[in-house]
Parts: structure tokens; C-alpha cells; sequence
């Protein structure tokens, strides 16, 4: 079991995400920003300013035409891109080599996080009643709490291990049994404490039991990235110890009026945009 | 289309006379990401493709030419495509299969000579039907080749595990990894 004093220092122990970060929030929340305020922003940021005008030629932002200029990239992507980008740049850099307990390297962790982010965004396109200004970074961040249950994951192997010989057993309820809450309740503190925006704490907290979330807004976003991960995981995208170990609400795609045609659709036409930002993250200059 | 090179990661099995000839016959090693088709015809490669989860790994391999292909399907039918299907056919069972023979049969292939496997299609936990993704694509892969009057040799398919398949051009070794074990299959 994790006593709380452990779970608070470690979770103090993280390194926070960028300033940039918390601003750009700021500035999202608004409609008066001006490109040239945003900009003034991202100058503040040298990681940001760096990788900024590369990602955004990425398939993910990239329009018909290729975007010149950071500055165009500016006005292009407008605050919410810019912030997406933002979040993705400094969560990468809070990312040891390796998230010890879930067998991953960083690497295959921010693909898996810019997957459920990708396909967060898209899943909510279709949903009506979804504000999709955060969608992407929901999806980024829901296993954030990975970060600090792995520490503790990995002090505790031989008994993970032997709770998953059932194999009916889920990657999550080993962690609830073993260490007495789970990378849902650990990463919705880390999402209060990083001043994140409360929908990225919401599907931190209920992306595995979306339907257990306090009220029906809740319960939808949550929903939809409980369905992005599920499918993240169904296509490989950043496979860690707990494999296909997961369990779907199958009420879920119901709840949220989506097809399996609409659902195959959206995985077949965001390979090429998760491909590219994963790789553009992963490869960024610090 | 990713092509890594490196040293293979198991030894060869007869010491090798000096070190130059161990580096010329250091394995080549062809990623296949998802939605995509490799087809080679270099003794000393090896085609893989890796967390296959609910998507198959077709490996297809020509014993008498030595000429391998090994596809990573993503989604059965490509009619949820919209139009993906022209710029990556290798992404749907349906229009994936007959790429693969396809090309195969253009390099002079027969179809009496083809060794078809094949690995993944896994399932989550608890799955909506809408997410039954690893059960339709095993489906879809195994009614393709039937309907092509091709037998299926060996497969290695369902269960919620998520598995990587790799494809020895030279010899048609065909092996699955999944939770650090190595089968043959």
C-alpha cells in the first residue's frame, strides 16, 4: 500500500510542467487574445519556439498548405494549438528514459499519450456538447499518474506479478489491490497540483470507469477518452506491461452514439497525424 | 517505410571464420508499421512488425523463390475507409490480401508454393461490440485467403494479449513474440 505522505512527496517530486504552460491556459480560456500577445508567449518559451513551426507542419496541424513561419504558425494554430503543443514539449521533458513499473520507454509513452490525445480530438468531433479546446491534451495526459504509481509498481513486481497469473485480472485492478488506489486517483492529484485544466484532471481521475464520474459533463468526457485509449491500445499505439489487459464500459460507444464504421474511420484516417507527432515530440530540441 | 539495420540479436549457430564475414552477413532488419506491406527477397533479412495488438501480421512466403511479404492489417474492410484504401491498401484486410498475392504473384510466385501465417488479432479484457476490432479482422483475414483458395498453415491469433511477429526471409522462420516469450510458428 502507498501511505499518503509517500504519494504527496512523490508527487511533489516531479518535475513541474513550464510556465508557458500555465499562462497559455490562461490565454485559451479567453477569446480577446491577439496573435502578436501569443507570440510574445511563445518567445518566453526557447523549447517551444524551437519545435513550434516543425510541429505544426506535422499531418496532425498541417493544412493544405505548409506553414511558413513560426509566426504563421501562430496565427494558423491560434491558442489552442499552440497550448497542445506547449503541454506536449514540457511533458516530454518531465519523462525519465524509462516509467518504471509499466515496462515502457518514454518514447512509446508519449505515443501512446499523443494516440488517445489524436483521437481524443477526433471522437469529439462527432460527440455533440464536447468542448474540444482541450480534448487533445485529455487525451495527452490521462496516465500522467503512471509517472508516480510506476515508482511504487516496481518496488512491489512479485506481487503485481502473481495478481496478474489471473488473467481475468485488468493492469488496473492489480494496482488498486496492491497498492491501494491507482494511476486514476494518483494522476487526478498531479493534474490539481500542475494547475491543469479540470477537464484534463476529469479524464485522468475517470478514464477507466468514465460511467463512475459525478456528473453527466464529467461522464462524457471521460468517456470519450476511456473509447481513445481503448482503441489506442486495440492498435499497438505505445504497449506498456498491462498489454490488452483493459476492460471497456461496453455502454460506452453506445452512450456516445458511435458506429464501428465511424469508429474504424476514425482510427484509419489518424495513423498518419499520430505517426508524425509522436515522432516530431520524441525528436524535439530541448 | 522504416528500414533499421542491426546486428542480428541472436548468435549464428556455426562459429564464423572471422570477424569480417560476421559483419557481412549481420542481419538486415525490415520494420513493418502498421498499415503497411514489406516484401523482400534477401536471404538475411528479417521482416517484423511489432505490437500487433488487435491488427494482423500477415507473413507470406514462396519456399521455392525465397521471396517473403509480411503485411500489418489494421482494420477488416475498407468500406470504413473513405477513400484510404487507395493510399494504403495494406490497411484493410480486404483490399490487403489480394495487394499481397498481388504483388507476390508479379514477382513469379505461385500460389501452390505460398506458406501463409498468421499472428495477432488480440482482444481487450472487456470489449464493446463496436470495439471488437482483433475478432473481425481475424475473420476478415481468414475469409480473404479463403476466398483466394489459399490454406492458412499456421496462426497464432486472439486472447487479450498483444503479440510481434517477425519473418526470416531466407528460410521462412516465422516467429511471435508477446510478454517476453518466443514462439515458432
Amino acid at each position: 500500500m502507498i501511505t499518503a505522505v509517500n504519494l504527496v512527496s512523490r508527487i511533489k517530486s516531479l518535475p513541474p510542467l513550464s510556465t508557458t504552460v500555465v499562462h497559455l491556459m490562461e490565454v485559451l480560456k479567453r477569446d480577446d487574445t491577439t496573435p502578436a500577445q501569443l507570440e510574445r508567449l511563445v518567445n518566453q518559451d526557447p523549447a517551444l519556439t524551437a519545435n513550434l513551426l516543425r510541429i505544426a507542419n506535422s499531418a496532425y496541424y498541417r493544412g493544405t498548405r505548409p506553414v511558413p513561419s513560426a509566426r504563421a504558425a501562430i496565427v494558423r494554430l491560434g491558442s489552442r494549438g499552440v497550448y497542445e503543443i506547449a503541454v506536449g514539449l514540457s511533458f516530454r521533458k518531465t519523462l525519465p528514459t524509462r516509467i518504471p513499473g509499466y515496462e515502457i520507454e518514454s518514447e512509446a509513452f508519449i505515443r501512446h499519450g499523443v494516440a488517445v490525445g489524436v483521437l481524443t480530438e477526433r471522437l469529439a468531433r462527432e460527440v455533440r456538447g464536447v468542448d474540444r479546446d482541450v480534448a487533445f491534451t485529455m487525451g495527452l495526459l490521462h496516465d500522467l499518474g503512471k509517472l508516480v504509481v510506476g515508482v511504487f509498481l516496481a518496488e512491489e513486481k512479485q506481487r503485481a506479478n502473481a495478481f496478474l497469473l489471473d488473467q481475468n485480472v485488468s493492469f488496473e485492478e492489480m494496482e488498486a489491490e496492491i497498492l491501494g488506489t491507482d494511476h486514476c486517483e494518483v494522476g487526478h492529484e498531479i493534474a490539481r497540483q500542475w494547475r491543469l485544466p479540470a477537464e484534463v484532471a476529469i479524464a485522468a481521475r475517470w478514464h477507466h470507469s468514465p460511467m463512475a464520474a459525478p456528473d453527466p459533463g464529467a461522464q462524457r468526457l471521460a468517456s470519450l477518452v476511456h473509447v481513445a485509449d481503448a482503441m489506442a491500445h486495440l492498435f499497438g499505439y505505445g504497449e506498456d506491461a498491462g498489454d490488452m489487459r483493459r476492460r471497456v464500459d461496453g455502454a460506452v460507444p453506445d452512450l456516445l452514439g458511435l458506429s464501428e464504421d465511424q469508429l474504424a474511420a476514425i482510427a484509419g484516417s489518424t495513423v498518419e497525424s499520430i505517426d508524425e507527432f509522436a515522432r516530431a515530440l520524441n525528436s524535439a530540441t530541448a | 517505410m522504416d528500414i533499421l539495420t542491426k546486428s542480428a540479436s541472436t548468435p549464428p549457430a556455426a562459429p564464423e571464420p572471422d570477424a569480417t564475414a560476421t559483419s557481412a552477413q549481420s542481419e538486415t532488419l525490415i520494420t513493418v508499421s502498421m498499415a503497411d506491406l514489406q516484401i523482400c527477397d534477401q536471404a538475411h533479412a528479417t521482416l517484423a512488425a511489432y505490437a500487433l495488438g488487435s491488427c494482423i501480421g500477415v507473413a507470406v512466403w514462396d519456399g521455392q523463390l525465397k521471396i517473403g511479404g509480411l503485411m500489418h492489417v489494421m482494420l477488416p474492410s475498407s468500406r470504413a475507409g473513405t477513400g484510404s484504401a487507395w493510399v494504403r491498401p495494406a490497411m484493410f484486410a480486404d483490399t490487403a490480401v489480394p495487394l499481397i498475392l498481388g504483388r507476390l504473384l508479379q514477382l513469379g510466385c505461385t500460389k501452390e508454393n505460398l506458406v501463409v501465417k498468421i499472428a495477432g488479432g488480440g482482444q481487450l479484457l472487456a470489449e464493446s461490440r463496436q470495439l471488437a476490432i482483433g475478432t473481425r479482422n481475424i475473420d476478415a483475414v481468414r475469409a480473404e485467403f479463403a476466398a483466394q483458395g489459399i490454406n492458412i498453415t499456421a496462426e497464432d491469433v486472439g486472447g487479450t494479449k498483444s503479440r510481434s511477429v517477425r519473418l526470416q526471409v531466407g528460410s521462412g522462420i516465422t516467429s511471435v513474440s508477446s510478454r517476453g516469450e518466443e514462439n515458432q510458428l
